[in-house]
C-alpha cells in the first residue's frame, strides 16, 4: 500500500529541485509526542534513556540517531522523528508505562508532514514567513517553534544538507507549502 | 529637451538615460534618478499645487519626506499612487502625475475665490456652522466631504506586491550621514553587526554638500577612508530605499522599503513595497534634523524654499530653483548654500539675516563674493501671485524699510531635530536654548540620537559626538582603549550660532496669510484665534486648528507653533509641552501593512487528505473552522436542492459515505484520565468498559452548552475524545487550561490527534454490507459489533479504528485509517460500494440527516445560553459525581418556567423552508405585536419526508407542543406551523440501532 504525499501542486516538480529555492514534502514513517510530568524541574543531563536514545535537557535542541531525529519542544516535551518501527515497538513496552516522570508516548505518525527548504535563497524566503532570527551559521543542532503564516510550526535544520524542516499539522501543510511557494516566486 | 534649471555634469543622476513624463499632461524631460521634485524644478515648475484650503497657489518647500506643499497623483501602466510627496518618488518613462486640489486646472482653480471668504473660514468653523438644523447635516456631510481630503482613491483593486521580511541585527542605525558613519565604524571595530537605512537611493547622499564643508583636507580623507571601510564591511546591511516608520518597545522597528522606487519589472513576483520588521539590541537614530520656515505676510509663496533643501537639489540633482536667489535666515549653518552654490558659479543676490552679528568667517567669505548682508532685518511680505518676485524687509526695530526682488527665497529659521520616534515610544524632550530646538530625553529604553538628530549641527562635532556615544554601548575598559581612535580628534572649529527668532507681527491680531503649516493651511491668525478662544494646550490646540495632522505631520511646523504658542502665552518652550508623535513616521500603504496576508492568504486553509478527490467530484466547498468541506457535489446541472436531496435520500436508502476526518479528535492518557473524564462531561465515566463509546455534551462552568461529541474507551486509562470540527483547539485549550490550573494533581496527557486519522463515516442501511466488504477480519454484525462500540483492527499493519456511532440517523460505521493511507481506503470505500449505489455526501445533506432525527448542532441549535435541560438532555446529567457546571446547573432558575426549550416545528406550507433565525410568536399576535417566545435554529426541507421541518428554541417549548405558532422571518413575512417534538424521522431510533 503506497503512502499518498499530502502535498500536490502543479509547481511542486518545479520547485522541488530548483537550486535557488528547493521545496519538498519530506516523509517521515513516525512521528511520536513524548511527555514528561511538567511539575518536575529536571537537573540531569539526561532525562531518560528508551533502549540507546537519551533525552537531553537542553533547549532547543535537536539530536540525531542515524536518520532519526529527537526535537526538544518544551522543557517537557519531546518529538521523536524516525522512519523505522524500533521505537513504534518499544514504546509499547510495559516498561514504559510504569516510569513516573514519563506521562506519555503518543504516535502521531500521519498527522505530522514535513516541508524541506533549502537553496540559495532559503534564508531569504524564511525572512519573509517566520520572525525568528534564522541565520546562515546556526548550526543543525537547533530546532525552533513558531508562528509560519499563522501556523504553529516546527523549524529544524538539516545535519546532512544546507537547508531547514518545518514540520506542520498535516491538514495545513499544501497552505504552507503555497504560502512558502508565494514568498519564493521572486527567486525562482 | 531642455531643462531651463539644471545645472551641467553635477549630482547624481544618470544623465545618459532620459525619461519622459507627464504633469498635468504636459510632456515633461528628466533623468533617470530624477525625483517628481527635482524634474520639476529642473524643467522650471516653481508653481507645483494648491493648498487644501483656501486652494492658495504653492510649490516645493523641501527636498525629502518633509515637504509640505506638492502632493500628488501618480500612475504608471496600471499602478496608482494616491497623496504622493514630489519629493518621494522616483521618475520613470510615461509616468503620469496630477496635482490636486484643484478645478478645472492648476493655473486656474476656480475654488481659489474661497480666499475672498477665508476670513469666514476661522477653525471650527465646520463645528460652529454646520451644527443647525440638526436634520440637514447628512446633506452638509456629502458636501463637506466632497472638499475635503487629498488625493483620489482608486477603488480597483490594488495591483501593488507587498511583502513582509523579517531581520535580527546588534545595532539599527537610521541614517547614513557623517554620524552614522562614525556610530557604525566604531561599533563595526568592536564586530557589532549593523544595519544602515538610508531614504535616498544612494548611500550617504548629504554627504555631498557635507563634504565641502571639512576645512581640512587631511580630516576630509580621513573620513572619506573611514566610510569606505563601513560600505564594505562584511557585517555591515544597507537597506536603501528605507524610511523609519515606527520605532517601539524593545527595540522592534518597522521600516518601509521602496515606496518611493515603482517595481516595473515584468517578473510579477518582485515586491513593490517591502515591511521590514526588525529586532535589534539598539536603536540608533542618525536621522539629521529638518530646516523650519520663516514666519512673514505670504510666506507660502512658490520659490520660498528651504536653504538646506537648495543645496541638496543643486549637489544631489544639479538642480537649481532660479536665478535670483536671497537668503533669510536666523543662523549660521544655512549659509552652506550660498557656498555650495558659489562653487558651481552662482551668486546669491542679498543675504537678510535677524542677527545684529554674524560669524566672521562667514562675513569674510560673503564680502569676498560681494554678496549683499542685510543684518538685524526682517522680511516683512513676501509678492507675488504664482512665484514670488519681490519682498518687502524691515529693520528689526522697524525705522527702515526696503524692498528686495528675487525669485526665490531661501528661508531658514533653525533646525528641528529627527526626535518623533523617541517620542513614539513614549520619550520626552527638553528645550535646548543655543540651538531654539527640543532634543530627545534619552533612557535605558530609548533609540540614542546622534548628529542632527541629538540637535548637533556641526560636522566634526556631529562626528566626535556620535563617536563617543558609541563608546557607551561597549564595554567601559574597552572603551578607555579605544579613545585613541581617528574618530576622537574631530573637532568643532567653526563656532556657528542660531538665533531665537520669531517676529514681532505675533503680537499683532489682524495678520494674514502668514502660515505656520503649509499643509493644513494653518495661519498664524487661526493659533492666535484658537489660543484667544482657550485652546492653550499643545494637543487641543492641533486637534482644533487641525496643524500638524496632514500628510507629513507637522515636520517642519510643530516646533514653530510651540514657539508661538510658548511666547504668547508667556512661558517657556519646556512649559508648554511637545506634540505627541504617534507612527508612522510618514506615509505607509496598507497593503505594505498587510503584506501578502491577503487574498487566499489572508487566513490559513486546513484541507483533509481527500480534498482533491472532492475538487475532482464537483464539491462546493464551505468553510467550518479553518477546514474546507465539501458542502454538497454537484451532478450535471443540479441545483444545490436537488444535490442535498439525492444524498440524502442516498443515505436513507442504500449507502452515503462523507469525510468526516475534520471532526476533533483528543487522546487522553493516564492513569487519572477517568476521574478528568467525569469532571469534564456530565455523564459518569467511571463503569465504562473498554471499547464502547458514550456521547456526551460539554459544558462551560456556567453550564452552558460548550461542545459536544462522543468519547471512546481505546483501553484502560486511553481514551480518545471527539469534538466539533471548529471547535476542536478551543477545547483543547479549555481542557489543557483545567488540567495546568485547577486539577495539576491529575496525571492525565492529552494530545490531538486529529490531523492523524481520516474519518471515512459510511451510513446507510447498505453501511454494512460495505464495511465487511473493506475489513473482512471485522464481525460487523449487531451481535459481535452493538451501537456505540469500537474495534480495532489493521491492514497490512495499518492500524485501523472503526467506530459504530450515527449522527444520521442511519446504521453508521466511521471508519478512521492513518492520514497518509485516508485516499487509498477512500478509493477503495467507492470501488467497492459501486454496486451498492454509494455516493459521497456533504455537510448540508448531513445537516438535513441530522434536522430529522433531532441532532443538535452547538453552535447553530444552542448559542452559549442553553443547558442540557433546555435540550431535553437531562437524564445526561450524572446525580452522584461532581462536573463542570455542575452548581450552576443546580440555581432554580434553570429549571423555572420561561426557559426556551428545544422542539421541532412543522411548517402549514410544507413545502416552503423558513428562514433560520425567523421569529416564533403567538398564533393570534401579529408582526409588531406581541412577545417573541423564541426562534428557528434549523430549518430544512426533509426529502424523506417530503416536507419542511425544523428545531426552535421556543419559551416553556415542551408545554406548548401542538400548538399553532406564528413564525415571521426577516422579510416580515407571516407564516405558520405547529409545534412538535424535536425528532422527524425514525424517533425510536431503530434504524441505527
Amino acid at each position: 500500500m503506497k503512502v499518498k504525499p499530502y502535498i500536490s501542486h502543479s509547481e511542486l516538480n518545479k520547485v522541488r529541485n530548483n537550486k535557488n529555492i528547493s521545496i519538498s514534502e519530506v516523509y517521515f514513517k513516525h512521528y511520536f509526542n513524548i511527555k514528561f510530568d511538567r511539575k518536575i524541574v529536571y537537573d540531569q543531563d539526561i532525562i531518560l534513556e528508551i533502549e540507546d536514545i537519551k533525552i537531553p535537557n537542553t533547549y532547543n535542541k535537536i539530536t540525531y540517531y542515524d536518520n532519526d531525529r529527537l526535537i526538544w519542544l518544551s522543557p517537557y516535551e519531546w518529538m521523536y522523528i524516525t522512519n523505522s518501527d524500533k521505537f513504534h515497538n518499544l514504546c509499547k513496552s510495559p516498561k514504559y508505562e510504569y516510569i513516573d516522570d514519563l506521562k506519555s508516548i503518543i504516535d502521531l505518525s500521519s498527522a505530522y508532514t514535513t516541508i524541506k527548504l533549502s537553496g540559495e535563497y532559503y534564508i531569504n524566503v524564511l525572512n519573509k514567513i517566520t520572525t525568528l532570527d534564522i541565520l546562515e551559521n546556526i548550526t543543525s543542532e537547533y530546532c525552533a517553534q513558531s508562528l509560519i503564516s499563522n501556523i504553529k510550526t516546527i523549524i529544524w535544520m538539516d545535519n546532512l544538507t544546507k537547508g531547514i524542516f518545518l514540520t506542520v499539522n498535516s491538514s495545513y501543510s499544501q497552505y504552507l507549502f503555497e504560502t512558502i511557494l508565494d514568498a519564493s516566486q521572486e527567486f525562482i | 529637451m531642455k531643462q531651463i534649471n539644471r545645472i551641467n555634469n553635477l549630482g547624481l543622476i544618470n544623465r545618459s538615460k532620459l525619461i519622459e513624463f507627464y504633469f498635468n499632461d504636459k510632456k515633461l524631460y528628466a533623468f533617470e534618478g530624477d525625483t517628481l521634485a527635482s524634474a520639476l524644478l529642473a524643467n522650471g515648475f516653481i508653481f507645483t499645487s494648491r493648498s487644501i484650503k483656501y486652494h492658495r497657489p504653492r510649490g516645493l518647500f523641501a527636498h525629502d519626506i518633509s515637504e509640505p506643499n506638492s502632493i500628488m497623483q501618480v500612475s504608471i501602466e496600471d499602478k496608482e499612487f494616491i497623496n504622493v510627496q514630489a519629493t518621494d518618488i522616483y521618475l520613470y518613462n510615461n509616468m503620469v502625475i496630477k496635482s490636486i486640489n484643484h478645478w478645472p486646472s492648476l493655473d486656474f482653480d476656480i475654488f481659489s475665490l474661497k480666499r475672498i471668504f477665508s476670513k469666514f473660514f476661522l477653525p471650527g468653523f465646520i463645528y460652529k456652522t454646520f451644527m443647525y438644523p440638526r436634520l440637514l447635516w447628512d446633506f452638509y456631510e456629502k458636501l463637506i466631504r466632497k472638499t475635503k481630503g487629498f488625493g483620489k482613491l482608486k477603488l480597483e483593486e490594488d495591483l501593488l506586491r507587498y511583502e513582509k521580511k523579517h531581520s535580527n541585527t546588534d545595532i539599527l542605525i537610521i541614517g547614513t550621514g557623517p554620524s552614522a558613519i562614525s556610530f557604525a565604524y566604531s561599533v563595526l571595530k568592536f564586530g557589532y553587526k549593523i544595519i544602515m537605512v538610508e531614504q535616498d537611493s544612494i548611500f550617504s547622499p548629504t554627504m555631498l554638500d557635507i563634504e565641502n564643508s571639512f576645512t581640512d583636507d587631511k580630516q576630509k580623507n580621513e573620513f572619506s577612508q573611514i566610510k569606505d571601510y563601513v560600505l564594505k564591511h562584511s557585517n555591515t546591511t544597507i537597506l536603501l530605499n528605507t524610511k523609519l516608520s515606527s520605532f517601539n518597545d524593545h527595540n522592534f522597528s518597522t521600516l518601509i522599503q521602496n515606496s518611493s522606487v515603482i517595481n516595473l519589472s515584468e517578473s510579477n513576483y518582485s515586491p513593490d513595497q517591502i515591511l521590514w520588521k526588525i529586532r535589534s539590541t539598539k536603536v540608533v537614530i542618525a536621522a539629521g534634523a529638518i530646516e523650519r520656515p520663516m514666519l512673514f505676510e505670504n510666506n507660502d509663496l512658490p520659490g520660498i524654499m528651504s536653504s538646506k533643501s537648495i543645496s541638496m537639489y543643486l549637489n544631489r540633482y544639479g538642480v537649481i530653483p532660479g536665478k535670483n536667489i536671497v537668503l533669510y535666515t536666523n543662523n549660521d549653518y544655512s549659509y552652506q548654500m550660498i557656498f555650495d552654490l558659489l562653487k558651481n558659479g552662482i551668486s546669491v543676490s542679498a543675504v537678510i539675516d535677524v542677527r545684529k552679528n554674524i560669524n566672521d568667517e562667514i562675513l569674510v567669505k560673503l564680502q569676498k563674493n560681494n554678496i549683499k548682508v542685510i543684518l538685524h532685518h526682517e522680511v516683512i511680505k513676501a509678492y507675488g501671485n504664482k512665484f514670488i518676485n519681490k519682498i518687502d524687509i524691515s529693520s528689526i526695530d522697524k525705522k527702515e524699510k526696503t524692498t528686495i526682488k528675487c525669485s526665490v527665497l531661501a528661508v531658514s529659521n533653525g533646525y528641528t531635530p529627527i526626535n518623533q520616534y523617541h517620542v513614539q515610544s513614549g520619550g520626552l524632550l527638553s528645550y535646548k536654548e543655543e540651538i531654539d530646538s527640543f532634543v530627545p530625553i534619552e533612557t535605558k529604553f530609548s533609540p540614542i540620537h546622534i548628529g542632527g538628530s541629538a540637535g548637533i549641527f556641526d560636522l566634526a562635532e556631529s562626528i566626535k559626538s556620535a563617536y563617543l556615544k558609541s563608546l557607551t554601548l561597549i564595554d567601559k575598559k574597552m572603551a578607555d582603549l579605544k579613545k585613541t581612535s581617528e574618530l576622537n580628534n574631530f573637532k568643532n572649529t567653526n563656532n556657528y550660532s542660531i538665533s531665537k527668532y520669531l517676529p514681532s507681527v505675533i503680537y499683532n491680531m489682524n495678520t494674514k496669510n502668514i502660515f505656520v503649516d503649509y499643509q493644513t493651511d494653518t495661519s498664524l491668525f487661526d493659533i492666535k484665534y484658537a489660543i484667544k478662544e482657550g485652546f492653550i494646550f499643545v494637543d487641543q490646540l492641533r486637534r482644533y486648528t487641525l496643524f500638524g495632522t496632514g500628510i507629513e505631520q507637522g515636520k517642519h511646523s510643530n516646533d514653530n507653533i510651540l514657539f508661538l504658542l510658548a511666547d504668547i502665552l508667556d512661558l517657556k518652550p519646556d512649559q508648554i509641552g511637545h506634540v505627541k508623535s504617534r507612527p508612522p513616521f510618514s506615509s505607509i500603504n496598507f497593503g505594505a501593512i498587510s503584506g501578502r496576508s491577503n487574498n487566499e492568504f489572508f487566513d490559513p486553509i486546513r484541507i483533509t487528505p481527500i480534498h482533491n478527490w472532492h475538487k475532482q467530484n464537483n464539491a462546493i466547498f464551505e468553510n467550518v473552522g479553518q477546514w474546507k468541506r465539501p458542502l454538497y457535489y454537484q451532478k450535471f446541472n443540479e441545483s444545490m436542492e436537488e444535490s442535498v436531496n439525492r444524498e440524502c435520500l442516498a443515505v436513507r436508502n442504500s449507502v452515503g459515505v462523507i469525510d468526516a476526518s475534520t471532526l476533533g479528535k483528543i487522546e487522553v492518557v493516564g492513569p487519572d484520565s477517568i476521574e478528568f473524564l467525569n469532571m469534564i462531561y456530565p455523564n459518569k465515566f467511571t463503569n465504562m468498559k473498554i471499547a464502547k463509546c458514550k456521547y456526551s455534551l460539554m459544558l462551560n462552568d456556567e453550564g452552558m452548552i460548550f461542545d459536544d461529541g462522543v468519547i471512546a474507551k481505546l483501553d484502560e486509562n486511553h481514551y480518545l475524545i471527539h469534538t466539533t470540527s471548529s471547535g476542536a483547539s478551543t477545547v483543547l485549550d479549555w481542557l489543557d487550561q483545567w488540567l495546568q490550573t485547577e486539577w495539576d494533581h491529575f496525571n492525565v496527557s492529552l494530545r490531538s490527534v486529529t490531523d492523524k486519522w481520516t474519518t471515512i463515516s459510511v451510513n446507510g442501511p447498505k453501511s454494512r454490507d460495505l464495511a465487511s466488504r473493506l475489513f473482512e477480519n471485522v464481525d460487523f454484525s449487531n451481535e459481535s459489533f452493538p451501537f456505540m462500540s469500537y474495534k480495532e483492527t489493521s491492514v497490512d499493519d495499518i492500524p485501523i479504528r472503526i467506530f459504530r456511532v450515527s449522527f444520521s440517523g442511519e446504521l453508521c460505521f466511521e471508519i478512521n485509517v492513518p492520514s497518509n493511507y485516508g485516499q487509498y481506503f477512500w478509493d477503495k470505500t467507492f470501488e467497492l460500494g459501486r454496486d451498492l449505489s454509494i455516493v459521497p455526501y456533504g455537510t448540508e445533506a448531513m445537516h438535513v440527516l441530522r434536522a430529522e432525527k433531532g441532532f443538535i448542532i452547538v453552535g447553530q441549535d444552542t448559542d452559549g445560553s442553553v443547558t442540557p435541560i433546555d435540550i431535553g438532555a437531562i437524564k445526561m446529567l450524572s446525580k452522584s459525581k461532581d462536573f463542570l457546571g455542575k452548581r450552576s446547573l443546580d440555581r432554580p432558575y434553570f429549571h423555572e418556567n420561561g426557559r426556551k426549550q428545544l422542539v421541532g416545528i412543522l411548517p402549514d406550507d410544507f413545502k416552503n423552508r423558513i428562514y433560520d433565525g425567523a421569529h416564533i410568536k403567538n398564533i393570534n399576535d401579529e408582526i409588531l405585536t406581541g412577545d417573541i417566545l423564541g426562534h428557528i435554529t434549523s430549518s430544512y426541507f426533509s426529502p424523506i419526508l417530503n416536507k419542511s421541518i425544523a428545531l426552535a428554541l421556543v419559551k416553556n417549548g415542551n408545554a406548548m407542543i401542538g400548538q399553532k405558532v406564528l413564525i415571521i422571518d426577516m422579510n416580515l413575512n407571516k407564516n405558520y406551523g405547529t409545534i412538535t417534538k424535536p425528532v422527524f424521522y425514525d424517533e425510536k431510533g431503530v434504524k441505527q440501532q
